[in-house]
């Protein structure tokens, strides 16, 4: 039905009045709308258009005529108030976002003058420029390109003179003031602190806080190079420091790959003096990490337990989590491994998280033999050709080697069906591993993205008349954009073993061949 | 320290992924994401980077003079008159369009239409199928209108009994050429036809044109430029809006109707009752003056400006001052804004089509955003915005047009003479304002283009190809 009010002396600019009947569009029920001043041209548009009213006919040049053709008599009430809004130049029209487009990052400062983070993706050889450029207005970065050292460490010393934070290069994942930046999860906020040289690292201990009902005041990656001799921890020191003196912080969390010594010593150094510090060095040396006066868990969901503890004035035990982990895994593990042929002795792990595969390998090593990895990492030996496992394989799926033109598996996992048909095919091969990874710029249904090696790996299971022990763990919360309670009832239906975090889940895998 | 990141709530510039500022704003936060592109050729990068310094010094300085040149050119409205007698070359069977010049095969369908309407008002044919085949069989001759120093509006129509308006620069003698605006509906530029707006376009060739070119020549014309350089001070960037140039137009025609004690007061009653029922009766004007300011360059050995921008709703084209008035082409772009009605949408819209885009290489339009923010709404936009543009454009020009202070730039004038060169470096090309145009004719909306960089890769190279030896 068309419905037509006039409202008086409402005058609106020729231009100005074409952006309101874009906003009528958006109200309930609205089919068409015209909205123009009642000159006698545009009566006759009113007309034609069918909402001539004896209110149309008397009104002047100055009065406003809406007219819409609508389902719901109570949208012109809706109606005219937001007309009304828009022309006392509130918010109104404006409220969409501006189509204006800018070629420079100078030309869009200059528009959103409050814009404080710059976030950087462009190829390695363009992002040095525009680093710059957004440092020169005062901006943050994230930059999830790739840099060299020397340009990192350019950057960072300017970045750190001017008090602001360089996050990366590499960097995946950041938290800032509730916003998730890059590839990250959405995470309550809360009393963690977070800061990490890692990205799925700082994504895995952040998710498990959420998920055991806490949430994270920042999180702060600072990319995997930081923490190297030659950059020296800039931002990670930097980091700390901001976290120290934070309110809203109870306790740092820090995740990264060992750091240099001489890095090393400066964190330990730096530590906060006024809340405790849970430090994850993957691999590294925990003694050192206890002597500093920092807590040093196993595993990363052991770091966000021991945080969940302290910001609840709980100690955290002194435990070998990984024993436990393992004794509990003991049934489940003698189980699944009862279904297997006797040629199914391997288990191929395919990570999408880079610090996924990283703790995997630092887990396994200890106890799973004749382990490979296309990542030289821990004590396992280098695969010649990425493409093929060999026996135990530990394979990390965002090596720029398969990564080429395509996006980051964490972005989009469809990169690892081809991957994980190929080990299904494998007769030696009795448990496949993987992560999913959830998030705001994360692939809207990753389980659908490699639904079809899911398929595959039931269709091999029946023509070949054996069992293939699938387990994954999925990085997620309950408030991220994709559904994860569906994504891993999806998984379920297709017998796939789930477990709460990556640590968990390779260590399962781990039992079953070991 | 104090570490400012945390002060306020996160406001991003996103360069590269788009995912990642569209994760932004899912969360409720505001991001901004860049249109950010590669160098556009690195081999013409490298060429223009390591000029020969004489080879340079010659651009820079012919480019400066350039600037010069264009400041002192001052369009006056000096007359309106038929197409046939105004227009030096313009014979009884030409019929001209918008844009660079096109076959008839590959013309966009409502500027055939608009050819074949032009035909039976010119008396040439009695019907569109009688056009066609005239057209065909070359007794119809198609001309680009800015070959000949005209600007197309929208489809460009323009027949031997059309009347154009004449801008004049006083200051370098030379002329351009537009059509009236016939209103919402018409010939000329929406390439509509029918008995209504055939009985106007009469009255406006018949009726009004004679009386008014009688009291422009009487009374020395009307200086178009100062008009111009007004509103940009009262909200007009003179290609989207010239409301208040239209009424300055009004306050100065009026009293020359009123004074030519030679009119019947019952014309000049009709003839005031027109200008005025039709507020953008400026805009031909603010084009022409455009057009015919930069005439003053054109040819200008090692200048590297662009002097025409012009469109036919398949391709775009530029010309450039030191390459003459050849042609170089890519396809015309689309357009962002906001459409007049909701019954209709971007996709019965043709890709930019008209000569408007005179005003830009003159410094107007999406040059002046700054002068008109109302402008930047059909995008949402604001004052921020409309500054930002106006900065970011600046970049690709030669200089400032001095004539035309906005307030929003701290009265500075807008970037003028958009140079090849500094868009091949820099990848910024230019934006065009303009009006939206149904396929099947009319206008339909408003908005702006984003040009590409193809004809002005292409331009440079031929420019190395003339001087760089």
């Amino acid at each position: 039905m068309i419905k037509t009010i006039v409202i008086p002396n409402c005058y609106m600019d020729s231009i100005l009045i074409l952006s309101v009947s874009r906003e009528m569009m958006k109200l309930p029920t609205v089919h068409k709308a015209v909205v123009v001043m009642a000159t006698d041209m545009n009566k006759t548009v009113v007309e034609e258009f069918g909402g001539m009213t004896p209110a149309v006919k008397n009104a002047g040049p100055n009065d406003l005529i809406l007219s819409l053709d609508c389902d719901r008599e109570d949208v012109m009430k809706m109606a005219e108030e937001k007309v009304k809004e828009i022309a006392g130049g509130k918010s109104g029209a404006n409220a969409g976002e501006a189509e204006v487009e800018y070629r420079k990052l100078a030309a869009a400062k200059s528009a959103t003058p409050e814009a404080n983070i710059c976030i950087i993706s462009l190829p390695s050889e363009y992002a040095l420029d525009e680093a710059k450029t957004a440092l020169a207005n005062d901006m943050n970065l994230f930059i999830f390109s790739d840099m060299d050292e020397d340009e990192e460490l350019e950057i960072k010393q300017i970045a750190h003179e001017k008090g602001l934070f360089v996050m990366g290069p590499g960097a995946g994942t950041a938290v800032i003031n509730g916003v998730s930046l890059g590839l990250m999860s959405k995470i309550r906020r809360g009393r963690v602190g977070i800061v990490a040289a890692s990205g799925s690292g700082l994504q895995e201990v952040a998710v498990l806080v959420h998920n055991m009902g806490e949430g994270v005041s920042q999180a702060i990656g600072t990319g995997g190079h930081d923490l190297r001799e030659k950059i020296g921890g800039i931002m990670f020191l930097q980091a700390i420091d901001y976290l120290t003196n934070d309110p809203e912080t109870e306790v740092v969390v820090m995740v990264s790959k060992p750091p240099h010594p001489s890095v090393a010593k400066k964190i330990y150094e730096n530590l906060p003096p006024n809340k405790p510090a849970v430090i994850f060095f993957l691999g590294g040396n925990a003694e050192e990490i206890k002597a500093a006066g920092a807590y040093a868990p196993k595993t990363l969901e052991e770091a966000a337990i021991m945080a969940v503890d302290l910001v609840n004035g709980r100690t955290p035990v002194e435990k070998d989590i990984v024993a436990e982990d393992k004794a509990a895994f003991a049934v489940l593990a003698a189980e699944e491994k009862g279904k297997l042929a006797p040629p199914q002795k391997y288990m191929r792990g395919l990570f999408c998280g880079g610090t996924h595969s990283e703790e995997a390998v630092t887990l396994l090593q200890a106890f799973v033999p004749d382990m490979h990895s296309n990542i030289a990492f821990g004590k396992v030996d280098l695969l010649k050709d990425r493409y093929q496992s060999l026996e135990n394989s530990l394979i990390d799926m965002g090596d720029e080697v398969f990564t080429k033109g395509k996006p980051h598996p964490v972005m989009d996992p469809s990169i690892l069906v081809e991957r994980m048909i190929q080990e299904a095919h494998d007769p030696e091969v009795g448990v496949i591993l993987f992560d999913l990874l959830y998030g705001h710029a994360i692939h809207e249904d990753p389980v659908g993205a490699i639904e079809d090696a899911l398929k595959e790996i039931k269709q091999v299971e029946k023509n070949e008349g054996r069992h293939i022990c699938v387990i994954a763990s999925l990085c997620g919360t309950d408030i991220e954009p994709q559904d994860v309670a569906e994504q891993a009832a999806r998984l379920q239906e297709y017998g796939v073993i789930l477990q709460p975090s990556n640590a968990k889940a390779s260590l399962l895998a781990g039992l079953i061949v070991s | 320290m104090e570490y400012k990141m945390f002060k306020q709530e996160p406001a991003v510039i996103n360069i590269g992924v788009k995912p990642f500022a569209d994760g932004i704003k899912d969360q409720g936060g505001r991001a901004v994401h860049l249109a950010w592109k590669p160098p556009v050729d690195a081999k013409l990068c490298r060429m223009i980077s390591t000029m020969e310094p004489t080879l340079k010094e010659k651009i820079e300085k012919a480019n400066a003079e350039a600037i010069e040149t264009l400041n002192a050119a001052e369009g006056h409205w000096v007359g309106i008159e038929k197409a046939i007698k105004a227009i030096p070359g313009f014979k009884e069977n030409t019929i001209m369009h918008s844009g660079p010049p096109i076959d008839w095969d590959h013309m966009i369908g409502v500027q055939k239409r608009g050819v074949c309407y032009g035909a039976i008002h010119a008396g040439l044919a009695k019907t569109v199928e009688e056009a066609d085949a005239m057209v065909r069989a070359g007794e119809i001759e198609l001309a680009s209108c800015n070959d000949k120093f005209a600007i197309g509006a929208a489809a460009g129509i323009v027949t031997h009994n059309m009347v154009v308006n004449v801008v004049e620069d006083l200051t370098h003698g030379n002329k351009a050429y537009c059509i009236p605006f016939e209103g919402r509906n018409g010939l000329g530029a929406w390439a509509m036809w029918n008995q209504e707006i055939e009985r106007n376009l009469l009255e406006i060739e018949d009726f009004f044109a004679p009386i008014v070119d009688f009291v422009l020549k009487k009374y020395g014309g009307i200086n178009v430029r100062n008009i111009l350089a007004k509103g940009m001070m009262m909200g007009d960037e003179s290609h989207t809006r010239q409301a208040a140039c239209g009424n300055m137009l009004v306050s100065e025609i009026v009293p020359m109707l009123l004074d030519a004690e030679e009119i019947p007061v019952k014309d000049m009653k009709r003839v005031v009752e027109m200008f005025v029922g039709n507020e953008r009766w400026f805009h031909p004007l603010g084009m022409s003056c455009s057009l015919a300011s930069m005439r003053s360059i054109k040819g200008k050995e090692y200048c590297t400006i662009v002097t025409s921008i012009a469109q036919n709703g398949v391709e775009t084209g530029i010309k450039v001052a030191g390459l003459g008035e050849q042609w170089f082409k890519m396809a015309a772009p689309r357009f962002v804004g906001t459409l007049f009605s909701t019954q209709w949408s971007l996709e019965d819209s043709v890709p930019y089509m008209g000569d408007s885009t005179a005003t830009e290489t003159y410094g107007m339009g999406a040059f002046s955003a700054a002068a008109a923010p109302t402008v930047l709404r059909l995008r949402n936009g604001g004052w921020r915005e409309a500054k930002a543009q106006s900065e970011e454009l600046r970049t690709i020009c030669a200089g400032t047009n001095k004539s035309f202070p906005i307030p929003l730039l701290d009265f500075t004038g807008p970037g003028m003479g958009i140079d090849i060169m500094k868009v091949v470096e820099t990848g910024i090309t230019p934006i065009c304002h303009g009006g939206i145009v149904n396929k099947t004719g009319g206008q339909i909306g408003a908005g702006a283009a984003r040009f590409g960089t193809e004809h002005y890769v292409n331009a440079a190279y031929a420019f190395f190809d003339k001087y760089g030896k």
